[in-house]
């Protein structure tokens, strides 16, 4: 029955929806409340920004396998505004040169990043404190189960400088049961699952499944957040780290629109 | 007794069946990530008529618990009942996180005469992967251009977004005995990201 009425509803909204876009025309002087929807082609930027990680990976591997434009294939998966990168009248940049290394490393026909691979995160969170606002820096990590199911997990958590002066109190840990495996594609939502868990929970402790990473910056925050004064507000920003060969290689977000944009290369650390 | 005895394994065979989720081939995904551009779609739909005032409040109520369908339900944590959020980055700085529905409704509140909503033919979802719940997730990304006016025909408020929605597929194992699978799609969180200033807003 009230399936019924949502599809009858819903034929209704469909019929309001098909009347107002006719209206499209009227001058401004009749419309009052006057609403216009359209599709149109993507833009360029659209289709070239690398909107999720799978993708980029993509692109990364099938650029690393090229013989002929390598170079510039793998150049443009790096953030162009980089101010590190070499540009016309400057002198290059050490990074620069680590950049280059890179590219030269590539010509190994091994150079690749797993799917499957580990991966890492890093990203803060505005944490409002006593009147007072903070970033809280997370570290995840993605794994794997054995029967290849992925999920994220918190692995550390950085000092907060608004709470140097509360002391460190080790409490009460609840069992395994209480652990919370993270959706795998949860950094391509800002981690916010982490977030709603953090308000949902009020600790850290469920979304780590190793006991040893609890020290002392970590019981800070937890305690904080137990005791409800460190309140989780938004995600800030939102590192991932992936492996190919030797190298590290860290993604930001580039929200712009320009090709050159999405997930792209803000630093790279050989190891 | 007996026949409770059968009953009980009846129930508990029927339940293992429900939970039990199948690995997917990538014949099923593609289906899967039909669609999820279809319910894409839904949603931009009933995003559109939630802010259209000439509805009437009804109407847009209605179009707000359409939208909210199509979201997980019932997601239970801690004891408590949580809608997915919603993450709205502006170009200043500003970020703000809603649930889903509260999001809904303040669009219900917005304040124009006149609205213009562009979306682009641009949706993709990304690659489906294997959860530990047993079920799929993937991303689907969308673009979309807002333009609110006063009654003069002056921009008031104007953005283009990228929108990010967490999808989870379940296909329900129970079914496929019979020649049958039953597909769902469920949207999660949703991050929205301003990419450009409209032009005449700052």
């Amino acid at each position: 029955m009230r399936t019924g009425m949502k599809k009858g509803w819903l034929l209704v909204c469909l019929i309001a929806c098909l009347q107002a876009n006719a209206q499209v025309v009227l001058p401004l002087g009749d419309t009052v409340n006057h609403r216009k929807t359209s599709k149109r082609a993507p833009e360029p930027f659209m289709t070239r920004q690398i909107k999720h990680i799978s993708e980029f990976i993509d692109r990364f591997n099938k650029a690393a396998l090229l013989t002929d434009g390598r170079e510039m294939a793998l150049l443009a998966l790096f953030d162009e505004d980089d101010k590190r990168l070499a540009q016309k009248g400057r002198a290059s940049h050490p990074y620069t040169n680590q950049v280059n290394a890179f590219i030269r490393a590539s010509d190994t026909g091994t150079f690749k990043i797993s799917k499957r691979g580990i991966a890492h995160a890093v990203i803060g969170i505005l944490m409002a404190y006593k009147d007072l606002q903070d970033t809280l820096i997370v570290h995840l990590k993605k794994d794997y189960t054995a029967d290849s199911a992925a999920f994220w997990h918190v692995v550390k958590v950085d000092k907060l400088k608004t709470l140097a002066k509360e002391k460190v109190e080790t409490r009460q840990v609840a069992d395994a049961r209480s652990e919370v495996a993270l959706p795998p594609n949860s950094n391509e939502v800002s981690f916010l699952p982490f977030l709603r868990g953090l308000h949902d929970y009020q600790s850290l402790v469920p979304f780590t499944h190793c006991r040893d990473c609890l020290d002392d910056a970590w019981w800070q925050v937890e305690n904080a957040l137990r005791d409800g004064g460190l309140i989780p507000q938004a995600v800030v920003f939102n590192r991932i780290f992936l492996k190919a060969a030797n190298w590290e290689i860290e993604l930001g977000e580039f929200i712009r629109e320009k090709e050159n944009s999405g997930w792209l290369i803000s630093n790279i650390t050989e190891n | 007794m007996m026949k409770y005895v059968y009953l009980l394994l009846t129930l508990f065979a029927g339940a293992g069946q429900l939970s039990a989720q199948p690995d997917m081939n990538e014949k099923r995904l593609e289906e899967f990530r039909k669609l999820t551009n279809q319910r894409v779609n839904d949603l931009q739909l009933y995003i559109s008529l939630i802010g259209d005032k000439s509805l009437s409040l009804a109407q847009r109520e209605q179009a707000v618990e359409l939208a909210v369908s199509l979201f997980e339900k019932d997601y239970l944590l801690n004891g408590k009942r949580r809608s997915p959020y919603v993450q709205v980055s502006r170009r200043n700085g500003k970020i703000s996180s809603v649930p889903v529905r509260i999001y809904f409704k303040n669009l219900m509140n917005v304040k124009f005469d006149k609205v213009e909503i562009t979306y682009y033919d641009a949706a993709v979802v990304s690659e489906f992967e294997k959860g530990t719940d047993g079920n799929y997730h993937a991303t689907a990304t969308y673009y979309q251009q807002f333009k609110g006016m006063d009654a003069k025909g002056n921009l008031v408020y104007g953005s283009r977004d990228r929108k990010d929605i967490r999808v989870t597929a379940q296909s329900a194992a129970v079914y496929a005995q019979a020649g049958k699978e039953d597909m769902k799609i469920f949207f999660g969180d949703i991050t929205v990201k301003d990419t450009v200033p409209i032009p005449g807003f700052p």
